[in-house]
């Protein structure tokens, strides 16, 4: 069979379908609709089932901390009777040192289940790390693709240590340069090995996810009494905003905030050998997060689980400088030495913590791991022998690729505002690539939930200006 | 060059596509290189940095590719020293303190 290519890719749906174990054909209801419910249902899991699996794999039940010092930091340069308190689900303390975890442990349970050889997952991030921990302890053979050099072999620090850890627990561990032929590679894996594609977008990955939010809904209860007033999520690919905002509502949470919040990386290209080692992060920025909540059926499932425009009530971004400064301060005023890359929520929650009410609750719903490579000094270090800039200032004036601003007063830690309707104009144009402008009732009706607009935002929109 | 024997751990690298024959679509400078990958592995047979071994990887698969290091070892550490980040922290914990500028 022809390894080019063009001929690879022509085979994807094939490749593809052998390695989910999943039907996806049955749920579809129209040239874009499909039953997004019922394949969330046909996960075949009730929470209290995934949650047994994920404790079964030493996954999840992480802390809620608390997090004293910084919430009375915000409170002293607050306006009166502002300064929500700030909570931290400290999801470092899951195995490989991420809620990434969480989805791995079912992906790899199914993957048993069905008696699959092994799983493979294409990603860059601790997510390779936690496929490649809960395989080990499945015994199951695992294989990461990542994207991690440039043409010139110099390699993100962050991404190189996230090889280690996966060689480490025993993945074989492919390194590629800089390119979306990831997807490519990950489909000439599976097709020669019979794995299961572990993919992030599956309605299993999203659903591991959930018991994230539920912890978070009945935690944040057991400790103020009520459940939490904003919860900020990390947003890339999307599941981390759908399963946590599915969990919250399925306990009872369904008032809570959903705060999306990405690192600005605006002008950089993410196919490109250039701009690839001049970002400080490897996810949970723009890059992702807005391709992702504009047209979520861009993944390596036919269908994504992973739908944020669904869920998020507000999608915020922060700068690289204002992570740094987060990750500094949740280490010298918590004690909580924990990855940059984890903290680009607890960055936009400081900011936003400012705007809510002393006896409101805001949670910062993930920490990851740090060590070699994660570490600020290390990402500092690599970006200023790139050439770019680090210095303290005023972050609204960093230039990604350019810059890296890290604030020099509380004050300057602020979030820019996404604004949502233009996401939702811009999955509708993207709606109309995919399908054309004469679509069905229920595509219509389709969109207007998949966006959450009004069934009249999405006629109007489709009318044209 | 340095050399290998059986069983030896080693890095292997390996054109997966040539410009040519990459995605279509790409931004100029990524479209005017290879795609490349590097791999590590038990070599299978002994060899000469620069020449085409094969290695049986950790899934225990073989994968064919040049030798280009024998034991490897891994390059990424805490970096340089950043004053800047001290700088963020002698501030915060004066802040904390009661004293300095917000």
């Amino acid at each position: 069979m022809s390894r080019g290519y063009a001929s690879v890719m022509a085979r994807r749906e094939e490749i593809l379908r052998k390695s989910a174990a999943f039907d996806y054909a049955c749920f579809r209801r129209g040239k874009l609709a499909f039953d997004y419910e019922a394949m969330m249902a046909a996960v075949g899991y009730s929470l209290e089932e995934v949650r047994a699996i994920q404790r079964a794999a030493h996954v999840g039940g992480t802390p809620l901390l608390e997090l004293n010092n910084l919430t009375a930091l915000v409170r002293r340069f607050a306006p009166r009777g502002k300064g929500a308190r700030i909570f931290l689900k400290d999801e470092a303390a899951n195995p490989s040192g991420s809620f990434k975890d969480r989805r791995a442990s079912l992906s790899v349970h199914e993957a048993k289940r069905r008696g699959f050889p092994g799983v493979a997952a294409a990603t860059s991030g601790n997510y390779g790390a936690a496929v490649a921990g809960q395989a080990a302890a499945a015994n199951l053979r695992c294989i990461v693709v990542q994207e991690v050099f440039d043409s010139r072999g110099v390699g993100q620090p962050e991404i190189v240590e996230k090889g280690r850890k996966c060689e480490a627990l025993g993945a074989e561990v492919l390194q590629l340069s800089v390119g979306p032929e990831l997807f490519y590679q990950l489909l000439c894996v599976l097709e020669e090995t019979g794995y299961f594609n572990a993919s992030l977008y599956t309605p299993l990955s999203v659903a591991g996810i959930e018991t994230l939010g539920a912890e978070i809904a009945e935690e944040t209860r057991a400790v103020t009494g009520r459940g939490p007033d904003a919860v900020v999520v990390t947003h890339a690919g999307g599941g981390n905003v759908t399963g946590t905002a599915r969990g919250l509502r399925k306990c009872g949470s369904a008032a809570t905030r959903i705060i999306a919040a990405s690192i600005n990386l605006e002008g950089l290209h993410m196919a490109s050998d250039g701009d690839f080692n001049r970002k400080s992060c490897t996810t949970g920025h723009t890059g992702f997060g807005v391709p992702f909540a504009s047209w979520p059926d861009r993944a390596d499932v036919p269908m994504n689980a992973a739908r944020s425009l669904r869920y998020m009530d507000r999608y915020v971004t922060v700068a690289q400088g204002e992570v740094f400064w987060a990750t500094e301060a949740l280490a010298c005023l918590e004690g909580l030495e924990r990855g940059p890359a984890g903290n680009t929520s607890l960055a936009a929650a400081l900011a936003l913590a400012r705007e809510m009410g002393a006896e409101e609750t805001i949670v910062v719903q993930e920490t990851e791991y740090t060590g070699a490579g994660k570490h600020p000094t290390a990402q500092l270090s690599f970006a200023r022998a790139r050439g770019i800039e680090v210095k303290l200032g005023d972050p609204a004036g960093e230039v990604p690729g350019k810059s890296i601003v890290i604030p020099e007063r509380l004050e300057q830690l602020r979030v820019r505002e996404m604004d949502l309707d233009h996401l939702r104009r811009s999955y509708i144009k993207n709606a109309v690539k995919h399908a054309g402008t004469n679509l069905a009732a229920a595509d219509i009706d389709f969109i207007a939930e998949d966006i959450r607009a009004p069934r009249a935002f999405v006629e109007e929109a489709l009318r044209g200006p | 060059m340095p050399k290998c024997s059986p069983g030896d751990w080693v890095e292997i690298s390996a054109v997966l596509l040539s410009p040519a024959e990459r995605a279509p679509n790409l931004p100029a400078d990524t479209a005017a290189v290879p795609l490349t990958m590097r791999a590590r592995g038990a070599a299978v047979e002994g060899g000469e940095v620069g020449q085409e071994i094969t290695v049986r990887t950790q899934a225990g698969r073989l994968l064919r590719g040049t030798l280009v290091a024998v034991k490897p070892s891994f390059g990424h550490g805490f970096g340089e020293c950043v004053p800047e980040l001290i700088e963020v922290r002698r501030r915060l914990k004066e802040l904390m303190a009661g004293g300095g500028a917000p």
